[in-house]
């Protein structure tokens, strides 16, 4: 086995340390303590910020690579081992041992129809539904208690190290923190012990486990949220700032810019800049996710931007500007250190709401072809394959569902840790 | 004459916080009740518990009630007290602009008004019904009021159209939260008139809140004095002249301790302003033709009721803007000539003190920083020791301590902010001070504060100021000269005894009056 580092996990890794970096030497300033203290402050806050931390677990698990002597495998393969490459013949539902379509197969002479077995959920159980339930009812019970006992030895171990903070004002606090680590803990323990027997949340047409490809798709998901971001700030922050302040031609020729970048339709360009650019990178599905965050980047800024600058346009005639310009300070320097932090608001605003915007646009230009790779797992490629689905008769709704219950609870947290970190910017609330 | 409304032993508690302690009062039919008090002291949440309008994490005490015309208001359902609020109650508030729905002409607001009662009216009855309002309350041009628009009218008119609405529902309590506070000298006493004449018609009881002393002693049958939360002092209006309580005698003889020293004759001139104009894109001058010099140690100040271009010459002198015209002569250098860079390097020489200390602050800095801005910025002090050193020494200069560095500005009050932005603009060693009506948003006991800061960091540091206001109190304290604006521009100009004692031009003498009539 080799470790090796794909081009999205060069990314992640470097975003991951230069936000170490950046907790480290900011890790003491009055905003940051700030946000600790305001996410220790309302239990939802807390509750999302473990959420998140769940999501981002799974994605960094998802971003270690290594290279086996058959394939390529991240971590989390290595951990669903066997899902990852099992496949049935075709659909089958949730928990189900056979498949959701029949087969005719001949038997003593005549045709007959009949449901084939699953080749690999509920091996070697006795073909009756009872014995399945009750083998699912024990692997639950065992999770459970797996589960339960993981909360109570975490709790245990809190509660002999920080014992002072265990006092009745933080009731509520403490039930939120176990409530929902307890929560995790147990769909950790009752995946680890159905996944392997069932598939949770039955296969897609090809066969696949959608379970694992929902796990799988996490990451594609907050790649593509947060390169996205990051790729498109600099231009929207850069532009807005420059032609909100300066106003003048500059102000002309940046709004040209982007009522023209408007003006076209966005699926076109993208579609015309990914299949010019994918003949350079034709193999590379990671490579391909990549280019993908940089296109949707190059043509979403234009929304904060136009935000920007209006807010910006605001505040310069602000009077605690025009104290600054009293003072002497030069041009950039009252945009970096008045303008810019006063419009952080609409910034993080903007950036966790365009997040799911982004997922979705995704799942457009899946469908286009445009998209990323049909061979990655993501929320897009899962909707746009339950497309059809939903519109057959007997309807097959779970991988709409798993990608959408995924989905919802990643942009959910996010939407509230964002009221979080705003409480906490916002001086006014120390 | 009866008792219209009762308040008995009102607490107010948020959290854990009393923020009103036990207060009691009544008002009784065609009298004013003037609550006075500093900002903060508690009259606003008065106005809004009798409104019963109070945000959701206040609450009453037990014991306290509030009986109007012998029912209390707290026992009512929400449905009844929405009929109470209007008809036997109404308000009316400090910024009538944000109180007008701007989308809507002033006919349709006050039509809207008077239909809330309930009663059925035809359309030709309820436009007669609306102008007959107007009418009362003294609204010149009332054909053209009807069909115009909130932006179209002025401070002073959107204010009688508030009156006019209140009135609609024939009010017996008439709540005025600050409701001359935003208006100028003129305006104010108009308003205040009206309202008299108001209630003298309608035997109105009238709540007039207020921190301004000469309007309590204009209009006052009764007042209660509220300090902190509690009543200090209450009775007849004659409290006010023969006041009791060490509060209230502190409140109505604050006076600056210090006075003015004259400024000596061979003063050197350190800005000259003249011939100035400046003119936006309308055909208007918004200052025309403005020529005045001003001497080191001396005080000039400006005065003009709102709108008659005060702030636009000052954002001009500032070189703020560009459509001027005219020399600024500023320590031998035309502002006006000056590159970027070297106009940059300029700004040492003067600095600018707003009205608003709040908005004149980055909400996201810590006075520490908003005091090392322009340290920074014009290189002063060599080490970080040194630049600290020298905010300590600002900090005490204006009369704050050093714990007040690490705080952010709404964490302070108005009169500390006042200090802070005074210590900001000191901190890069200015020559001129220009201050665009410094105490105007300030309790009187605090502006006294200020305006005695000022003189004392006039005589110290031998500084000039150029002072905008409206306040002729303020200009008897603190000026040498006055210059009297009046649409863009100077109609009168002279030292400050020749001029209040014989004022000239009628528009100076309309200042004065209006000042002198307590």
């Amino acid at each position: 086995m080799k470790w090796i580092i794909e081009w999205t996990d060069l990314v992640v890794y470097l975003l991951l340390i230069g936000f170490g970096l950046y907790a480290y030497y900011f890790g003491q300033t009055p905003e940051w303590q700030a946000l600790k203290r305001t996410v220790v402050k309302r239990p939802r806050y807390l509750v999302a910020a473990l959420i998140l931390l769940f999501y981002a677990g799974i994605g960094l698990l998802d971003c270690i690579h290594f290279k086996t002597n058959t394939q390529t495998m991240s971590a989390l393969d290595y951990l669903m081992s066997s899902r990852s490459v099992e496949q049935e013949k075709t659909y089958s539902a949730p928990f189900s041992l056979r498949l959701y379509d029949a087969e005719l197969i001949k038997k003593e002479g005549h045709l007959q129809q009949v449901y084939p077995r699953l080749n690999f959920a509920g091996v070697g159980l006795k073909d009756s539904s009872d014995s399945q339930v009750i083998d699912i009812l024990i692997r639950i019970s065992k999770a459970l208690g797996l589960g339960l006992s993981l909360t109570g030895l975490l709790y245990l171990f809190c509660f002999l190290r920080w014992r002072q903070y265990f006092c009745l004002e933080n009731k509520r606090l403490l039930t939120a923190f176990y409530v929902t680590s307890g929560v995790l803990i147990c769909l950790v323990c009752l995946s680890g012990f159905l996944m392997f027997e069932y598939h949770i949340l039955g296969t897609d047409k090809v066969g696949r486990d959608v379970f694992y490809m929902t796990i799988k798709s996490i990451r594609t998901g907050l790649v593509l949220g947060t390169v996205t971001s990051l790729f498109m700030l600099p231009f929207a922050l850069f532009f807005g700032l420059l032609a909100g302040y300066l106003r003048g031609w500059l102000d002309d020729l940046i709004q040209y810019l982007y009522t023209t970048l408007n003006a076209v339709p966005g699926v076109l360009l993208i579609a015309a800049l990914m299949l010019s650019l994918q003949t350079k990178i034709e193999t590379d599905a990671d490579l391909r996710l990549l280019l993908l965050c940089m296109v949707l980047g190059l043509t979403s800024w234009t929304t904060l931007c136009r935000l920007i600058r209006a807010e910006t346009f605001k505040l310069r005639e602000a009077e605690f500007i025009q104290s600054a310009i009293g003072m002497g300070v030069g041009k950039t320097r009252i945009m970096l250190r008045h303008i810019l932090p006063n419009l952080m608001h609409i910034v993080l605003i903007t950036v966790v709401l365009d997040f799911s915007g982004l997922v979705l646009a995704e799942t457009i230009l899946s469908y286009v072809g445009v998209g990323v790779d049909p061979s990655t797992y993501s929320w897009g490629n899962l909707i746009n394959a339950s497309r059809l689905e939903m519109a057959r008769d007997p309807m097959v709704w779970w991988a709409l569902f798993g990608s959408l219950v995924t989905m919802f609870f990643l942009v959910f947290s996010v939407n509230i840790f964002s009221d979080a970190m705003q409480e906490a910017f916002n001086p006014k609330a120390v | 004459m009866g008792i219209i409304l009762e308040v008995n032993q009102l607490s107010l508690i948020s959290k854990d916080t009393v923020l009103i302690k036990e207060i009691s009062f009544k008002m009784l039919a065609a009298e004013t009740l003037v609550l006075l008090g500093e900002t903060g002291s508690g009259k606003s949440l008065t106005a809004l518990a009798m409104m019963r309008l109070l945000p959701k994490d206040i609450l009453v005490s037990r014991e306290a009630d509030i009986l109007l015309e012998g029912e209390s208001i707290f026992d009512l359902p929400e449905q009844k007290m929405q009929k109470i609020r209007g008809q036997k109650m109404a308000m009316i508030f400090q910024d009538p602009g944000s109180s007008l729905n701007p989308v809507l002409t002033i006919g349709k607001q006050i039509e809207e008004a008077i239909l809330r009662k309930g009663a059925a009216y035809s359309n030709t009855n309820l436009k007669l019904a609306a102008k007959d309002l107007l009418d009362q309350v003294e609204m010149k041009d009332i054909d053209r009021v009807y069909v115009a628009y909130p932006h179209a009218l002025s401070g002073g008119m959107k204010q009688r159209v508030m009156i006019a609405m209140a009135l609609a529902g024939n009010p017996r309590v008439l709540i005025a939260d600050e409701a001359t506070s935003a208006l100028d000298v003129i305006n104010q006493q108009q308003i205040l008139n009206l309202l008299k004449s108001l209630q003298v018609e309608r035997k109105m009881a009238i709540l007039l809140i207020t921190h301004d002393l000469k309007v309590a002693a204009r209009m006052a049958d009764k007042v209660a004095i509220m300090r902190a939360g509690c009543l200090v002092e209450d009775g007849d209006a004659e409290i006010l002249k023969m006041p009791k309580h060490p509060y209230t005698q502190a409140l109505l003889h604050a006076k600056t301790a210090l006075n003015v020293i004259p400024v000596s004759e061979t003063a050197a001139t350190v800005l000259t302003v003249k011939n100035m104009s400046v003119q936006f894109s309308s055909a208007l001058k918004v200052v025309n033709n403005v020529s005045f010099c001003l001497k080191e140690g001396e005080t000039v100040a400006i005065v003009g009721g709102s709108g008659s271009g005060k702030t636009t010459l000052v954002k001009a002198i500032m070189a703020f803007l560009r459509e001027m015209s005219g020399t600024v002569d500023l320590i031998g250098s035309d502002l006006l000539s000056l590159g970027a860079r070297e106009l940059r390097k300029k700004r040492e020489e003067f600095q600018l003190i707003f009205q608003d200390s709040f908005l004149a602050m980055d909400p996201r800095w810590r006075v520490k920083d908003i005091l090392l801005e322009g340290l920074l910025s014009f290189g002063i002090g060599l080490s970080d020791a040194e630049r600290t050193e020298r905010i300590y020494y600002l900090l005490d200069e204006v009369g704050l301590s050093v714990e007040h560095a690490l705080r952010y500005p709404h964490q302070l009050s108005g009169g500390q902010r006042q200090r802070v932005c005074i210590a900001r603009a000191l901190a890069v060693r200015p020559k001129i001070l220009i201050l665009d009506e410094p105490t105007s948003s300030l309790d009187r006991s605090v502006q006294v504060q200020i305006l005695d800061l000022l003189i004392r960091l006039q005589q110290e540091l031998e500084l000039s100021y150029l002072m905008i206001t409206h306040d002729m109190a303020v200009v008897q304290a603190i000026a040498h000269r006055v210059l009297v604006l009046q649409e863009g521009q100077i109609v009168e100009s002279g030292c400050v005894a020749d001029l209040m004692n014989a004022p000239q031009h009628f528009y100076t003498q309309a200042l004065i009056q209006s000042a002198q009539r307590d």
